[in-house]
């Protein structure tokens, strides 16, 4: 019976995970679970690139313009910038609704005027809200600290009081740095001049949404998004999936067409080679262009790769770490290849980097760092670890962001090669001829912090061992989890730690400020202490972006060089996969945004889909007649007992 | 009766304390420290200072451990530090996907490991036995990773036989849940098989089996009706032991097979350290078991009148 | 006489032991897997002599040596044709299991996995044994407050979901004072941290059956005449638990310590899945978790041969315990 039943269930099966689907449904699978879709809150990967297909804000970059371009969202345009450089004036775009939800009186998203603006900006900078991208208006915005300091003593005499924290508490009171002078008029005022706000107003900490839905849904308003962007939330299961469908009130907004529209060509960007490539391939059509997305979170490796593989996700992005595991040679495999996905690179806007921790006794020797970092060999990592999928490092900043220099190499020739001889002078000149301590007549002994323990870690720590090695240096390692790498970090009990950072903006000043004395020990957590270098971050962090600010980033990067608190090693050539019914979808994890200019041929989908995946009938009827030779056995047994 | 029920009650009370002070000393000691995570990477210091005092780290140990007492005596364990989600809702939305992936097939384990047991039992010490058994010991001498990642590219990928990851709430779940069931019921009929046969085997030897046999009673008979009977007891037993076992599920198969269950949740607030999640799991876990326990004993009881609770 | 001798000579040998033995030798199947564990027992031996004579030598370990670094000529060229290649016979021996990611032998591999599941299987259930023993011991014996206080230790942690305890406790000895401290220790250069982890972990969490299995039986003996005839005779505690107690539990110690030594060496699999396991040396569990990256790509062969070591190993010491169980304790056989 049991056997039975368990017989039908397998004829039962159909291998789509997808039952019951239609509409034009694009299909994404994530590596990590999202935690918190509040645009405040908003920090990883997960949910940054979820809120993005809901949320919008004044600007966004645009979806195809490299080096990387803002462009307005809900306001207008880029905003008017007043001589002191320190009054922006953003005019907002007219008739912009709320998404429908029934947060609204009857359910009927209501417009979307400045003073949201204002009220989302006051509760992203909340006390209670804990952004975590409090950085972005810190110390910048004229009158935001008074503000934040007055909202942090009421929340103290509520708490003292032994109320519950209202965690909008004494959000009325206004700042004097957002002001909303009419209805589609929106002033931010400076401290000082400050260049990145317009690349921070285009990040998901910014984005608007109506404070009727913050409190109508309290708590729970990170799981019920209610913004302005082309798709809404219609079922979200933080452990399992997200499913958007599309928002009927959004407005009216085309993807960029510059081969019909001449306004749409923006200077500096390339769009006949855009259109070569394909990504023009939804030019002009309305947005949103999918009736929704499917999001599946899918943590473990193996089902997300094959999920791609049957067809059942769009796109894939082999993590930072696993790039050699799933791209041989900058290349799909065959099977993937005779399917018709192809691999894309986008260049990641990121470094990868070793932090040393420059208050550690041994390691303050600054010819000691000089010396490990001419040992280490950049190529061998681009060619082994990353499968030819990135580029060496010639300083902290990447290409296509103003300050690279690609000429400037410190510690290694052009070709990212060790320079052994250089770095056993510098060992000499550190005090440790030959890594041995004089001290002790031991060798010098290292711990690194590794980033974890799967194959990239291992291969680079083997490597790097094996590099220290030869100047004489005992390595060892410790793998990390996330929590304890961030731990160490920010407690300083580490030597040498592996580490990536990943731009928040196209702007130096991103990178730099982790090595800012000022931001000792969060988040300059090597502890690089070098007046010089603060002095520059401090003049150029003002400037507006142009050569005589590049001459400066370009010097501070030389610094770091030189010093050598942190070892640039590479930044990565990162690569999407994406199946050939896939439109027009330019991947860049700078800005999330760019999921929603894609558009799927569901028809081509659904036949190559159920052309790869017919079952196989074959192993059913085997263990059919494994049973039945089982059961046959066992009977005839029975009989001659 | 009732005078057992509160003696097992009262007994349980020096274990839930112990097992508070254990697992918050385990996770006090060895978790990351969740702050820095959850303020992101630019912390400011001062709201660093504040998110310690408002989380409860700011206390010694023993505060600490007063707290989490407080929250036992209330069941209430407050939010997850990181999804900031009440830990009521995650089990809530858990237990449903879990239960669908781990009842049937606990049942359909146990109920294969019954059947086969017997029928092994009735040929005991002839070919068909030594296979099975031989078999049953190579069933559970594969490791259960080995098994999810062949089978799920095997029969999922190569194969197309069932959906490689996913889930549906409601009855749609029934193709998503068949491999996790298959790897289970493989997983496990091994071992249950084994103790099911050496339990038959124990009653077989008995007095009253000979006696029937010597009347003539046919050997089918006796096994079905007075074996079956009586192996029925440490059956029974030894099924509500696993019973708090099928909640806090199995969540390598829900990793691997897309089922958003409390196996994926326990995983994840682990990875994270997030400890309120950590205090309830523990909580769920210690408190089911010592309740079935109970509850064992009671069909025990119920079961064979020779013996009695007291 | 001859016949005499012979008769005398049975009677001679009719020790528990001797009898258990007689019992064990009538199954074909547990002679076999007997000599399988042996051959895997002589593997994981040479495994760890090689080792140690590398680590005194300072040299690196073999199995870390790349083939084209041994003579080996794969496929010159590219890296990534030399890294998982298939398994050939052109660059026997050390070749015929493939190639794993990183351009190393599969072979070496496995092998030294080997050592690794002995070190972990052997030294955590002899940790776990010993615990469960001892306590089992003299909660059964000496009962009282020393009993009452094992009860309540052990029931205190069976009620903690497993899976959490090894986790956390997995955690701790990774990281933190006691990693520390361990590292410091001149046997860190032998038995790396991962191991010691493991060991740990394991020798921590399984105790609780056998103490419990040891208590009940401790409790029966210990009514009988000669422990009685032993206190009377004024001998110690200390001396009846070790020296006549114990000896009628031990059978319970073998067939628990072949039970945890199968637990260890699976346990070793997930933890190391989980990055909380062996990291600086080659074991099973790593190269079964890292084929979650490699199977997709038809990468079959390192977690088929792990798989299969792993396999034959649990096998035989399961069926091994089964048929010791069966040959000590024989109340249980039909």
């Amino acid at each position: 019976m049991v056997l039975v039943g368990f017989g039908l269930a397998l004829a039962a099966c159909s291998p789509n995970p997808y039952p019951g689907e239609t509409g034009k449904v694009m299909h994404a699978a994530l590596r990590l679970l999202p935690k918190n879709l509040d645009p405040p809150r908003i920090e990883e990967e997960g949910s940054g690139k979820i809120g993005a297909q809901v949320y919008e804000g004044l600007l966004i970059y645009h979806p195809f313009a490299r080096p990387y371009k803002l462009v307005g969202a809900l306001a207008e345009g880029l905003p008017e910038i007043s001589d002191d450089r320190l009054t922006y004036t953003f005019k907002l775009r007219k008739g912009i609704h709320f998404v429908d939800d029934p947060c609204f009186p009857e359910g009927k998203g209501r417009e979307v005027t400045a003073q949201d603006f204002e009220w989302c900006f006051k509760r992203f900078s909340h006390p209670r809200t804990k952004s975590t991208g409090w950085w972005g208006f810190s110390k910048k915005i004229t009158g935001l600290e008074a503000w934040r300091d007055a909202r942090k003593a009421d929340v103290k005499k509520m708490f003292d009081a032994g109320k519950r924290v209202d965690p909008l508490v004494g959000i009325e009171q206004p700042v004097e740095g957002f002001s909303a002078p009419s209805r589609y008029t929106f002033v931010v005022r400076l401290l000082r001049p400050y260049p990145q706000l317009l690349w921070f107003l285009a990040m998901p900490y910014t984005s608007v949404y109506p404070h009727e839905a913050v409190k109508h849904y309290g708590q729970e308003f990170r799981n019920h998004p209610v913004g302005t962007g082309p798709f809404r939330v219609k079922e979200f299961d933080p452990v399992y999936r997200v499913v958007l469908e599309r928002n009927k009130t959004y407005r009216e907004h085309y993807v960029p067409d510059p081969a019909n529209k001449p306004e749409d060509r923006i200077p500096g960007w390339n769009w006949e080679e855009d259109q070569k490539n394909g990504f023009l391939a939804n030019a002009g059509k309305r947005m949103p262009i999918l009736d929704g997305m499917e999001i599946r979170f899918i943590t473990e490796d193996q089902p997300r790769w094959l999920y791609f593989k049957a067809g059942y996700s769009d796109f894939i992005f082999p993590p930072k770490d696993h790039v050699a595991d799933v791209v041989i040679d900058g290349e799909l495999t065959p099977e993937l290849k005779a399917r018709g996905a192809r691999l894309e690179p986008w260049p990641e806007l990121g470094t990868v980097y070793t932090s040393i921790n420059c208050t550690d006794p041994l390691l303050a020797n600054v010819d000691l760092r000089r010396a490990m970092a001419l040992a280490y060999d950049h190529s061998w990592t681009v060619e082994h670890l990353y499968g030819g999928a990135a580029v060496v490092a010639t300083s902290l900043i990447p290409p296509g962001v103003a300050g690279f220099d690609g000429d400037y190499h410190p510690h290694h020739r052009k070709d990212g090669k060790a320079q052994l001889k250089k770095a056993r002078e510098f060992m000499k000149k550190a005090g440790y001829p030959d890594g041995i301590d004089p001290k002790t007549g031991k060798p010098l002994h290292i711990v690194f912090q590794n980033s974890g323990a799967g194959p990239t870690q291992k291969m680079f720590y083997e490597r790097l061992r094996h590099e220290m090695g030869e100047l004489g240096i005992e390595l060892s390692d410790v793998p990390n989890t996330f929590a304890q790498m961030t731990e160490k970090m920010s407690k300083g009990s580490f030597q040498m730690a592996g580490l990536a950072w990943g731009f928040d903006y196209p702007d130096a000043q991103n990178i730099l400020q982790l090595l800012y004395g000022g931001n000792i020990p969060q988040p300059n957590r090597s502890r690089f202490k070098n007046p010089e270098f603060d002095e520059l971050y401090q003049k150029a962090i003002v400037m507006e972006d142009g050569p005589a600010r590049t001459t400066l980033y370009q010097r501070m990067a030389h610094i770091v060089g030189d010093q050598a608190p942190w070892i640039t090693r590479t930044h990565r050539v990162r690569n999407v996969a994406k199946h050939g019914w896939l439109l027009g979808l330019k991947y860049t994890e700078t800005s999330y945004h760019c999921w929603r200019y894609a558009d799927v041929d569901v028809e081509k989908r659904m036949r190559q889909v159920a052309e790869w995946n017919q079952s196989k009938r074959w192993p059913l009827f085997l263990v059919g007649l494994l049973l039945a030779v089982f059961v046959g056995g066992t009977v005839m047994m029975g009989r001659r007992a | 009766m009732i005078p057992f029920l509160l003696r097992r009650v009262l007994y349980s009370i020096p274990v839930i304390l112990g097992v508070a002070l254990i697992v918050l000393f385990l996770f006090d000691v060895a978790g990351g420290d969740p702050i820095q995570i959850k303020l992101g990477k630019n912390p400011d210091p001062i709201d660093v200072a504040e998110l310690r005092v408002e989380m409860g780290q700011d206390k010694p140990f023993f505060g600490k451990y007063v707290d989490f007492l407080g929250q036992i005596a209330t069941v209430d364990f407050g939010t997850s530090w990181f999804t900031e989600t009440p830990i009521r809702t995650i089990f809530a939305r858990g237990i449903v996907p879990t239960l669908s992936l781990t009842m049937p097939a606990f049942l359909l384990g146990a109920g294969i490991a019954v059947a086969l047991a017997l029928l092994v039992a009735f040929y005991r010490g002839s070919m068909l036995d030594k296979a099975m058994t031989l078999l049953a010991i190579a069933a559970i001498s594969i490791s259960s990773l080995v098994y999810i990642l062949v089978l799920q590219w095997l029969l999922a990928d190569r194969w197309k036989l069932f959906p490689i990851w996913g889930y549906e709430r409601g009855l749609g779940s029934l193709t998503f849940i068949v491999l996790p069931i298959l790897i289970w019921v493989l997983l496990s009929v091994g071992t249950d098989m084994r103790y099911f046969r050496t339990v038959a085997l124990e009653e077989i030897g008995r007095d009253y089996v000979r006696t029937a046999r010597s009347k003539g009673v046919a050997e089918g008979k006796i096994l079905f009706t007075h074996v079956l009977r009586n192996c029925a007891i440490p059956i029974v037993t030894r099924c509500a032991i696993i019973v708090p076992f099928l909640i806090t599920g199995s969540f390598l198969l829900e990793i691997f097979f897309g089922i958003p269950g409390l196996g994926t949740v326990l995983y994840e607030s682990i990875k994270s350290s997030d400890l309120p999640v950590i205090k309830a799991f523990t909580m769920l876990g210690t408190v089911l078991y010592i309740v079935f326990n109970v509850v064992a004993d009671i069909l025990y009881a119920a079961l064979d009148p020779r013996i009695r609770l007291s | 006489m001859t016949v005499v001798t012979e008769t005398l000579a049975t009677a001679e040998v009719r020790s528990p032991w001797r009898e258990a033995w007689r019992r064990y030798r009538k199954d074909r199947f547990a002679k076999l897997f007997l000599v399988m564990f042996g051959v895997f027992f002589l593997l994981a031996v040479t495994a760890q002599i090689i080792e140690f004579v590398e680590i005194g030598q300072g040299n690196d370990p073999t199995y870390d040596r790349s083939l084209a670094q041994m003579g080996y000529e794969v496929s010159p060229g590219k890296m990534f044709e030399e890294t998982h290649h298939a398994p050939t016979l052109k660059a026997f021996p050390l070749g015929i299991l493939g190639l794993n990611w990183n351009g190393k032998s599969v072979l070496l591999h496995v092998f030294h996995g080997t050592k690794v599941a002995f070190v972990v299987g052997f030294w955590g259930s002899m940790l776990s044994v010993l615990i469960g023993m001892t306590l089992g011991l003299m909660a059964g014996f000496l009962g009282k407050f020393a009993d009452e206080t094992v009860v309540y230790l052990y029931s205190t942690l069976a009620s903690i979901p497993y899976l959490l305890l090894m986790l956390a406790l997995a955690f701790i000895f990774r990281e933190g004072k006691v990693a520390e401290w361990y590292r410091d220790l001149w046997i860190a250069k032998y038995v790396s941290l991962g191991l010691f982890n493991i060991i740990m972990v394991i020798g921590l969490t399984y105790w609780v059956t056998l103490c419990r299995l040891v208590r009940a039986e401790v409790l029966k003996v210990r009514e009988l005449d000669y422990v009685n005839a032993a206190r009377s005779l004024g001998f110690g505690n200390f001396r009846i638990m070790f020296k006549h107690v114990l000896p009628n539990v031990f059978h319970l110690v073998i067939i628990n310590f072949s039970l945890t030594f199968v637990i260890a060496i699976k346990s070793e699999v997930i933890l190391t899945f989980l990055g909380v396991g062996v990291d600086k040396e080659p074991s099973w569990g790593q190269m079964i978790s890292f084929a979650k990256n490699e199977l997709m790509r038809g990468i079959w062969w390192p977690l088929a041969a792990a798989g299969a070591m792993l396999f034959l190993l649990t096998l035989s010491v399961n069926y091994v315990g089964d048929a010791l169980r069966d040959a000590l304790d024989p109340k249980l056989k039909d």
